[in-house]
Formats: C-alpha cells, sequence, structure tokens
C-alpha cells in the first residue's frame, strides 16, 4: 500500500482548519510565480510575435544589403526572372533642416533617412497620417508623385524642428513639403542601424537628387525580395549564395529577420527572469517559516498518529499533501496574477515594438512558472515537515510539547540537495547564458546561505560582549541573543531582497553611468560622418574659425573587410565567435602617423611618425582574441576590390567608452592613401554653441552627418528608462515579498511581545524606555543586515559590470545610502507597529489571564 | 492456564537514563516483571517516580537504556522504528490524561485512526463500521460526527477509549485516563474501560493516583524514585 490515498484523506481532513497562518505562505508563492508568469507568458508573446511578423520586420522573405552601392541589376534580374516581387531602399543618416521665421529659429538635427521604391513595402503596411490623425490613402503613391518632394516624419522629428504638416523642411540639396506623419512603419525593428534618431521617409529618386550619396557615404542599399507563398525560402538564399559566390551582401532570411533585437529581448527576459526567481526564493524563506509555524502546531498530532500506529511514510504523505493543495491555491492565483499583468502590459509592449500579436497565453510560460513554484514550495517546506516527523510521541505522556530541533537529518539533506538540483537544472535550461544561470544559481545559493549566518553571527557576537547598557539596550541587547530570537530572520527575509534591488540599482547606475556620465568630461560634443576629402579643408577652417571649439580630430575613414589571415580565409581563421562582428564587409580602416587617443599598446611598437616601408598594421585586443595573431602576423585587408596584406605591428587596447573614434584596424602611413575615403571628425564646443555649429554645419555642408552626443544620449536613455522600469518592479517585488515575510516572521512574535510588554510595564518600565528597546532592537538588525546586503551586492555589481559587461565600475554611495535607509525605515515601522500593539494591551486583563 | 499467559508481559531488569541540561538521569532502575493476560494492574506512586515512562516502555515508544521487554510472545527490543509501529497498532492501545485527539476530525474518525493506518480492512466502509460499532459501545452512537471541540471531557475521554479499542488490542495502557475528568465522569470511564476489559479478555494498565481505584485493581505495582517498591496482589 503505498498511502496515498490515506495521505490525502488525512491531508484533507486536516486542512479543515482552514488557511489560518497561511496568510505570508500564500502571498509569497502568489508574489514569485506571478511575476515569473508575467515575465515568461510576456516574453513567449514577444518571441511569438517576432515570428508573426519576421516578414514585414525584415521587410520581405530575403534581404540582400550592401553598403556604398545599389545591388546590381544581375541580381535583380535574377530574382526578377524567378518571378519574385522586389523592392528596394536605401537607409542612411542625415542632417535635416527647417527654417524658421527667423534666423535664429532654424533648427537643424540628425534624422535617419529611408528612401523607399513604389513597391514598398512587400509585407505589412506602411501607414501615414495627415496632422489630424486621418490616415492618408495611398502614401506611396504621394511619395512618388512629381512636383515638389514629398517627406513623412516621424512625430518626434516634428517637434524637433518645430514644423507641422504642410511646412518645408531641407535635407541635403533639397527642400521637402512635409506631407504626413509616419504612424506605422512595419520594417522599423529590421533596420540595420541602432535607433538614435527619428526617422524621415522619402522617395529614392529624391535621395538620389539630394547630394547625399556621394561617393563612400555610409549609405545601406537594400534589396527586398517577396517568394511565392510556398516557395522554399532556405533554397532560394543558398542558390543566391551560390550564383553570387564572390558578392559580400549581407543576406538575412525570414527565420532570423531581427538577430539583435532578439538577442537583446532573450537578455532582457533572462534578467527580469532571474530576479522573479530571487523574488521566489525571498519568498521561499517566508514559506519555510509558515510551515515550520503550521508544524510546531502539528506536533501533538503527529505524536498522536504515531501512538495510533501511523507509519512514518504516510505521515510524511500527509503532510507533503497538504502542502502540494495550499501550494497549488497559491500557484494557481499567482499564475492568474501574472497572466493578468502580462495582459495588462502587452498592449504597450506591442505598440512600442509595433508588432501585430494578440494577447495570448502560453502553456510552456505557465509550465515553467508552475516547476518553480512547486521547487520553490518543496525546497523550504520539506525540511520543518521531516524535522516534525522526528517528534517523540513519549511526549503526550507530557502536558507540553517541545518544539522540534531543525536538524539537517541525511533524509533532510538529500532532498534538499535533489530540489536544489532540479531547480538549478530549470535555471539552466530556460536560461539562454548557461554562464549567467550558473553565477546567478551560486549566488542566491550563498547569499541565501549568507544571510542566515549573518543573523547568527550576530547573534553570536553579541554574546560575546559584556554585557551592556542598562534599561532600553539592555533590553534590546537581550532580546537579540535570546533563545528563539527572530534575528536570523530578520536578516534572511530583508537581506535578500535588499540585496537584489541594491545589485540591480547599481547595474543600472553603472549601465547608464558608463553610456552617458562620461560626456561632460572627455567626450566630444559631436561626431562628424561623411566629410568628403574636397571639404576637409573648408570644414577645418570653419571649425578653426568657430569659438569655444576644441579638440578637433579627424581621421580617413575607409570601409573594408578582413579577407585574410597569415593566408588563411577569414572565415576560417576566425577562433572566437564572440568576435565575427570583425569579419563583417564594412569595418572601418584608417590610417594615421600617431598612436591614437586612449589607445595602449600592448604587444609590438608604434611605428616612427615618418615611416615609410612596406605596409604596417595596429590591431586592437579584440583582433587578436578573434584570430590569435601576434605582432609578426600577417592580415589581408579588401577594399573596393583591392588587396592589401599588412605585417601586424602592434596590439592596442581601447577604451571604446571615451567615445573617442576608434578602428580595429588602423595602418601605417602609405598604404590607404588612395583608397576611395571620406572623413570622420570629433570635437568639443561649449554646450550652448552646439545648436549654432549644428545648423551652420548642415547649412554649409548639407551632405555631412552630424550626431549630436548629447541628443543622441537622450534617445538611448529614453530606452533605457523603458527597460529599468520593467527591472526595477522585479526586484522592487523581491523586497516586498521580503517585508511580508518579515511581517510574518515578526507576528509570530507578537504574543511573546504583548507578554514581555506587560511585564515590563508591571516593572515600571515607562512607554518610552519600551519604544526605545525595540526600536533600538530592530534598527541595529536593519542596519547590520543593509550593510550586508550593500556589501554583496556590490560585490556581485561590480564583478557584473566589469567582468560581464566590461564596463568601468563606478562606485555609488548614494544608492548605497538610500538602501540601508530603505532597510531602516522599513524594520523600524515593521518593528514599531508590533511594539505600539503590545504596548496598548492592557496589563490588567492580561494578567487576570494567567 | 498456558505458559504464554503468565509471560504475556515481562520486563526483565529494564534500567533508563535520559541525558538533560542537567547532566544524566536515572529514572527507571532495574524494573523486572511479569504479568498475565487479562490482569488489571494498576501502577501507582509519587509524581515523578517513572510511571510514565515505565508505560512508555510496555508501550514500545521509548527504548529502555538496559534490560528486556517482551509483550505477548514477542521481544520488542529486536524490532525496529516500522516494526514496533506495526507492532502497537495490532496489540496495544493507549489512552492518555490529555485525550489527545485530533481536533479537526471527528469523534468517527478519530476512532476509525489505527484501522486506518492498519492493512487489515480493505474498505473504507469496514473500517468506519467497525469505528461506529466500538463508540456505539462507549455510549456515543449519537456523537459521531462531533468534532472534539464540540465533545465534554468525557466524551473526549470516551473517544480515546474507542479509539484504544478499536483495533482489538492484547493490552491496553491508560495513564491518568481520569485525571481531567471530574469524580462522577472519571467513575463512568473506569467503569466502562473495566467492563470492555473484562469482555473481551484484555489486560489493562492503568496508572492513578487515586488508592481506591487502585485497591479495585487485581495487582498494584508501587514505584517509588524508579524503582518498584512493592507489588501486592489483592
Ligand atoms: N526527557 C527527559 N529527560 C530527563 N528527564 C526526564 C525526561 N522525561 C522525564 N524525565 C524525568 O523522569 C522522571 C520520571 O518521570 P515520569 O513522567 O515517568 O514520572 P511520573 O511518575 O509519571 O510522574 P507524574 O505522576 O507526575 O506523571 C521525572 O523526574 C522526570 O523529570
Ligand atoms: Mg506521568
Amino acid at each position: 500500500m503505498s498511502g496515498w490515498g490515506l495521505g490525502l484523506r488525512l491531508a484533507l481532513r486536516e486542512l479543515r482548519g482552514g488557511l489560518k497562518g497561511f496568510f505570508v505562505f500564500l502571498l509569497c508563492i502568489v508574489l514569485g510565480t506571478a511575476t515569473i508568469t508575467a515575465v515568461q507568458n510576456t516574453s513567449a508573446n514577444l518571441q511569438a510575435g517576432l515570428q508573426k511578423d519576421a516578414q514585414s520586420i525584415l521587410g520581405g522573405d530575403i534581404k540582400l544589403r550592401q553598403i556604398y552601392n545599389p545591388l546590381p541589376e544581375s541580381v535583380k534580374n535574377y530574382l526578377g526572372d524567378r518571378g519574385f516581387a522586389l523592392s528596394e531602399n536605401v537607409e542612411t543618416n542625415s542632417m535635416v533642416r527647417s527654417d524658421g521665421a527667423n534666423e535664429d529659429e532654424g533648427r537643424s538635427t540628425l534624422a535617419q533617412v529611408k528612401a523607399v521604391d513604389g513597391n514598398y513595402p512587400l509585407y505589412g503596411s506602411f501607414e501615414v497620417s495627415d496632422a489630424h490623425g486621418n490616415p492618408l490613402d495611398q502614401p506611396l503613391d504621394i511619395l512618388q508623385s512629381g512636383g515638389t518632394y514629398k517627406a513623412y516624419l516621424d512625430p518626434e522629428l516634428l517637434a524637433r524642428l518645430n514644423v507641422t504638416v504642410g511646412g518645408m523642411i531641407g535635407l541635403g540639396e533639397l527642400d521637402f513639403v512635409v506631407t504626413g506623419i509616419i504612424q506605422n512603419e512595419p520594417d522599423r525593428l529590421g533596420g540595420g542601424r541602432p535607433p538614435i534618431a527619428p526617422r524621415i521617409i522619402i522617395s529614392r529618386d529624391a535621395l538620389n537628387k539630394s547630394g547625399l550619396l556621394q561617393p563612400g557615404s555610409m549609405a545601406y542599399h537594400n534589396l527586398l525580395v517577396k517568394l511565392d507563398t510556398n516557395a522554399d525560402v532556405g533554397a532560394v538564399r543558398s542558390d543566391i549564395e551560390t550564383d553570387f559566390a564572390n558578392e559580400n551582401w549581407r543576406i538575412r532570411d525570414r527565420t532570423n529577420a531581427a538577430p539583435s533585437i532578439e538577442r537583446f529581448l532573450d537578455r532582457l527576459v533572462l534578467f527580469l527572469t532571474l530576479i522573479s526567481l530571487t523574488a521566489l526564493l525571498v519568498g521561499g524563506i517566508g514559506i519555510y517559516n509558515a510551515v515550520r509555524a503550521y508544524m510546531t502546531g502539528r506536533l501533538r498530532i503527529i505524536a498522536t498518529f504515531k501512538s495510533v500506529g501511523a507509519q512514518r511514510h504516510v505521515i510524511l504523505k500527509t503532510y507533503m499533501i497538504q502542502i502540494f493543495i495550499l501550494g497549488t491555491l497559491g500557484l494557481l492565483v499567482g499564475l492568474a496574477t501574472g497572466l493578468f499583468s502580462s495582459a495588462v502590459a502587452w498592449p504597450f509592449i506591442r505598440e512600442l515594438l509595433s508588432l501585430s500579436q494578440d494577447f495570448a497565453i502560453w502553456p510552456a510560460a505557465l509550465l515553467v512558472a508552475a516547476l518553480f513554484g512547486y521547487l520553490t514550495l518543496f525546497l523550504f517546506s520539506a525540511g520543518p515537515v521531516i524535522n516534525a516527523l522526528d517528534v517523540a510521541p513519549t511526549q503526550l505522556f507530557r502536558d507540553r510539547i517541545d518544539p522540534v530541533k531543525t536538524r539537517l537529518t541525511p533524509g533532510y539533506g538529500l532532498t534538499m540537495a535533489v530540489l536544489s538540483a532540479l531547480l538549478f537544472m530549470l535555471v539552466y535550461i530556460v536560461s539562454p547564458d548557461k554562464e549567467l544561470a550558473v553565477y546567478f544559481t551560486v549566488g542566491a545559493a550563498l547569499t541565501l546561505v549568507f544571510f542566515n549566518y549573518l543573523g547568527v553571527g550576530i547573534v553570536y557576537l553579541f554574546k560575546m560582549l559584556p554585557r551592556f547598557g542598562t534599561g532600553a539596550t539592555r533590553i534590546a541587547y537581550t532580546n537579540i541573543i535570546r533563545p528563539g530570537n527572530i534575528t536570523s530572520q530578520i536578516t534572511l527575509s530583508l537581506g535578500l531582497g535588499l540585496t537584489v534591488l541594491v545589485l540591480v540599482a547599481l547595474i543600472e547606475g553603472n549601465f547608464s553611468q558608463a553610456v552617458t556620465g562620461s560626456i561632460s568630461k572627455e567626450a566630444p560634443s559631436f561626431f562628424v560622418v561623411d566629410i568628403q576629402k574636397d571639404q576637409l579643408n573648408d570644414f577645418n577652417n570653419l571649425l578653426a574659425e568657430t569659438e569655444t571649439v576644441s579638440d578637433v580630430r579627424t581621421s580617413a575613414n575607409i570601409r573594408g573587410r578582413i579577407k585574410s589571415v597569415n593566408g588563411m580565409p577569414a572565415e576560417e581563421a576566425i577562433i572566437s565567435d564572440e568576435n565575427r562582428w570583425l569579419l563583417s564587409n564594412d569595418r572601418g580602416l584608417t590610417y594615421t602617423s600617431e598612436i591614437p587617443e586612449h589607445s595602449e599598446i600592448l604587444e609590438g611598437e608604434w611605428w616612427d611618425s615618418d615611416y615609410q616601408g612596406p605596409p604596417l598594421v595596429s590591431v586592437v585586443e579584440d583582433v587578436r582574441e578573434a584570430f590569435g595573431v601576434t605582432p609578426g602576423d600577417t592580415i589581408t585587408v579588401e577594399v573596393l576590390g583591392r588587396e592589401v596584406t599588412a605585417e601586424i605591428a602592434n596590439i592596442r587596447s581601447v577604451n571604446w567608452l571615451n567615445y573617442t573614434i576608434s578602428f580595429a584596424l588602423t595602418f601605417a602611413p602609405g598604404a590607404l592613401e588612395n583608397a576611395p575615403q571620406t572623413f570622420l571628425a570629433t570635437f568639443r564646443i561649449d554646450p550652448e554653441q552646439e545648436s549654432a555649429i549644428q545648423r551652420q554645419i548642415s547649412e554649409d555642408f548639407p551632405n555631412i552627418t552630424l550626431i549630436r552626443l548629447s541628443e543622441a544620449m537622450e534617445t538611448v536613455s529614453g530606452i533605457l528608462e523603458k527597460i529599468g522600469i520593467a527591472v526595477r518592479i522585479a526586484a522592487v517585488i523581491a523586497l516586498i515579498t521580503g517585508i511580508f515575510v518579515l511581517t510574518g516572521a515578526m507576528a509570530a512574535q507578537n504574543e511573546r511581545r504583548v507578554y514581555e510588554a506587560v511585564i515590563m510595564k508591571t516593572l515600571g518600565a515607562s512607554r518610552k524606555t519600551i519604544i526605545t528597546a525595540y526600536l533600538s532592537e530592530y534598527a541595529v538588525l536593519g542596519l547590520l543586515t543593509a550593510l550586508a546586503a550593500t556589501a554583496i551586492a556590490s560585490f556581485g555589481a561590480w564583478a557584473l559590470v566589469t567582468k560581464i559587461l566590461e564596463l568601468e565600475w563606478t562606485f555609488l554611495p548614494g544608492t548605497l545610502v538610500s538602501t540601508a535607509v530603505i532597510a531602516l525605515i522599513i524594520t523600524v515601522i515593521l518593528g514599531g507597529i508590533g511594539t505600539l500593539r503590545a504596548l496598548n494591551h492592557p496589563v490588567a486583563s492580561y494578567l487576570r489571564n494567567e | 492456564m498456558t505458559s504464554s499467559d503468565t509471560n504475556f508481559l515481562t520486563l526483565e531488569n529494564i534500567d533508563l537514563s535520559l541525558s538533560s541540561q542537567a547532566g544524566q538521569v536515572d529514572i527507571l532502575k532495574n524494573i523486572s516483571l511479569s504479568e498475565e493476560k487479562g490482569e488489571k494492574i494498576a501502577i501507582v506512586g509519587p509524581s515523578g517516580s517513572g510511571k510514565s515512562s515505565l508505560m512508555m516502555i510496555m508501550a514500545g515508544l521509548q527504548r529502555p537504556s538496559a534490560g528486556l521487554v517482551k509483550l505477548s510472545g514477542c521481544a520488542l527490543n529486536d524490532l525496529d522504528e516500522a516494526g514496533l509501529t506495526e507492532f502497537r497498532r495490532e496489540n496495544i492501545g493507549i489512552v492518555f490524561q490529555n485525550f489527545h485527539l485530533v481536533p479537526t476530525m471527528t469523534a468517527l474518525e478519530n476512532t476509525a485512526l489505527p484501522l486506518e493506518f492498519s492493512n487489515k480492512f480493505s474498505s473504507k466502509d469496514e473500517v468506519f463500521k467497525k469505528a461506529e460499532d466500538v463508540l456505539t459501545e462507549v455510549g456515543l452512537s449519537h456523537r459521531l460526527s462531533h468534532y472534539p471541540s464540540q465533545l465534554s471531557g468525557g466524551e473526549q475521554q470516551r473517544v480515546a477509549l474507542a479509539r484504544a479499542l478499536v483495533a482489538s488490542p492484547k493490552i491496553i495502557l491508560a495513564d491518568e485516563p481520569t485525571g481531567n475528568l471530574d469524580q462522577e465522569t472519571g467513575e463512568q470511564i473506569i467503569q466502562l474501560l473495566f467492563r470492555l476489559a473484562d469482555q473481551s479478555g484484555m489486560t489493562l494498565i492503568l496508572i492513578t493516583h487515586d488508592p481506591d481505584l487502585a485497591a479495585r485493581c487485581s495487582k498494584q505495582i508501587k514505584l517509588v524514585d524508579g524503582k518498584i517498591e512493592n507489588t501486592g496482589k489483592v
């Protein structure tokens, strides 16, 4: 007989006692599983959405991309002959100007230009509205129609330029009428450039006449292909790859429409999953406390069961089934809450990424959340149940049942080990980043153990101290070390939540510090791209004449690709996948006689400034990692069909975060001077002069693109902020769970507190003494926990920031101080509420009861 | 009288020492006794003399530090934890001073517990039929679905009695079964206990502080300071 049936029967009878004492238990499960469900289900919707809209995100079934030049007629004919629909567009960054009524009111700002043909878009719908939000009919026909040049703008671009529909703007050498506001651009997510500026859409014809497409201008030419519904996309793709084997187009198909977005979202989801898992683990402490309290109350019954001949395994099943039933209740509420949150958030996310996917419920997401929920539930409740089984039935002959001691018996240890291993496996399976999964598990386990022993340690330390203080101090002191103290529970429940919160705050702080922080110090005010060779002098003169301009640096920009290393084709020579970006067909190359700023030579020597001789190249660390090269090896690059082989003279490390222009491959003078090239420049200028110089340059050199760092940062910070909100919500839920756990732990102490307060009052202690005593106990513990949490979180954040994100570490004392304050406030307020309740208990009633 | 009757319950040189914070406490010292089946034995003695401890050893709930325990031909020393549990289920009924009913179970369910844990009954109906019979026997046929909190002290002890009897044990161990009841109710319980023991020929071991009650038993064992001071047949 397995005992499950009997266990279930007994469990159901036991549950007639109701949910009393399980409030915190349920809350912990609900919060934890709700967060995981919300994250997982939203992630599943995102994946489905990207999948569903893959064709419109990519812009077609297959996309060919080439820099500088349109794709040749040969490939267009090749695809056209097979009956596929084609569409071409060009993407480039450029300045857009608007004239104000007065000279001073004119504005100019960076925009991402997309020039489309009449077939755009092959998939999805391109929606444009007039000034009142009414949709335009046939927006493409309007765009391609003759007469004035027309442009559609993002709402944000309208605002930046201070123009409305019907107004005029300048782009390159042409004037355009603002004809409509872009409402939906189906393939924006699949675009090739990071979204640092708003969009403007014009016709290809207009772009060709605008003078923006100078030789060597950074423009992406895309050819989009729409297959017949039943065509095999993989086959067509490989046909193109074989028949045009010598071309270096980038080919992408609908099975991998937006890989960088997908990778980014994967990371974000993983991060959120891990934080919500932490919330669940914090809840685990609440589960443990609740189950332990419950089992302590059931000891007499367990002893009775034993005395009438119950087998140990039946009793175990009886209680595990109860916990399963109660846990399932919490889990169902958690899943429902999570789905509800996910459903509420989805319209916003969908809008943000312009996906067509409707909200859906994903069983796999629910399964993951439920598995996490159950594993945590049993991990934290098995111990108290197993320990309770050890109650001696002989105690039934006495008046009092002693609470069962927490003992790590072999059965307990084995159960913990198996459940922990399963939990780890689950984290490992759902995590796209295996390394991070391991770090997380180890970190979380160590942190849990640490905060448990922190409490033990505090008690131990206080015991070692000579007994000190009088009155309130003395009472506080004895409370911390008293047998049955909740010191460990305070450190545990608060510690883990605080750690996550600080960790997240520090990582976020460091991240935005890294992105935006260095602007004020050394970063240039502007990046300038696409300066033509014949404009370089005039450009430099303009800067030289302008006041407050400083730190002007220019460098040649030649686009090429790494063809081979020591004679071996680069695709075969590469040894680290992480550095595959080096193989792209439009790597920037430059040449210089002087060592670039913010570079440090790691190996080899920099060349003499008057070097003349066979080609030499200086490469960055990533190149060394990618190909395992050392000075003396050779690298061959291909620039517009011409090959240049150079010997590696040295290997540099570069701090990319200083916003200086830096090239992975920098050649010594002599090798590349005659290659087609444009120039890049950076310069600093007084912030007040930024707008003026921007306007000036875009008027004098319409084809030159200016990236104003402060503006780009605003766009980036906006995106970071939206992500930050999601991450912070998850972290705050972990902390809130901790607060509930703490409330539960303190409530369990309530009766003792009331009793103590009554005794102290009878002995003549003033209200003030009692309040001071309790609050200082909580304050000391809150503060110590906060200190430990900030220490651990700082270490964790430092490791993550410097080792994984590879950013510079900034210490953020503000974050740390505010954490300590939060911890203090939480413990003191929670403690204070309990204390006041205890104090307001009338003395007489209590003593009469005795 | 067969030999198994004379040696129904045998204790040989039982010692019990437990370690407490104050150090080792010798609770029982060299206890030996041999009892026949169907006897009613009273254990008496001052508080703290070791009466309850002795009963725990007889019930197989406590292992002695030294000595042998034999009950109904079975050496309890040889049984492991699971074996003791099974043996107890089949052979021993225990009644406590504090009743120890499970508060979330009805009188009927409390009574049925030992049968549910045993494998002897194939169907639930059979189990509950038997439990109902025993509850009727103790005069509680009208209280089957009452919870302990809805029963008086005397009724609760009747349920406890029914629970001890339901698996037809060979021996009943009762530790001050009337200690928490008023005189009159206590007397009813004792009469019931005696009657049922007589009916089925069970052995009854009863701890009591009441000399009159002890005198009504067939035999008295007096414990003083962990040792048997004298045993006397009445
Ligand atoms: N776990 C234990 N550890 C140490 N000493 C114990 C333990 N349990 C009981 N004792 C001691 O053993 C002695 C005998 O206890 P026991 O309960 O058997 O006495 P009793 O005769 O039943 O007393 P009462 O009439 O008060 O019920 C007592 O002195 C008691 O303090
Ligand atoms: Mg006793």
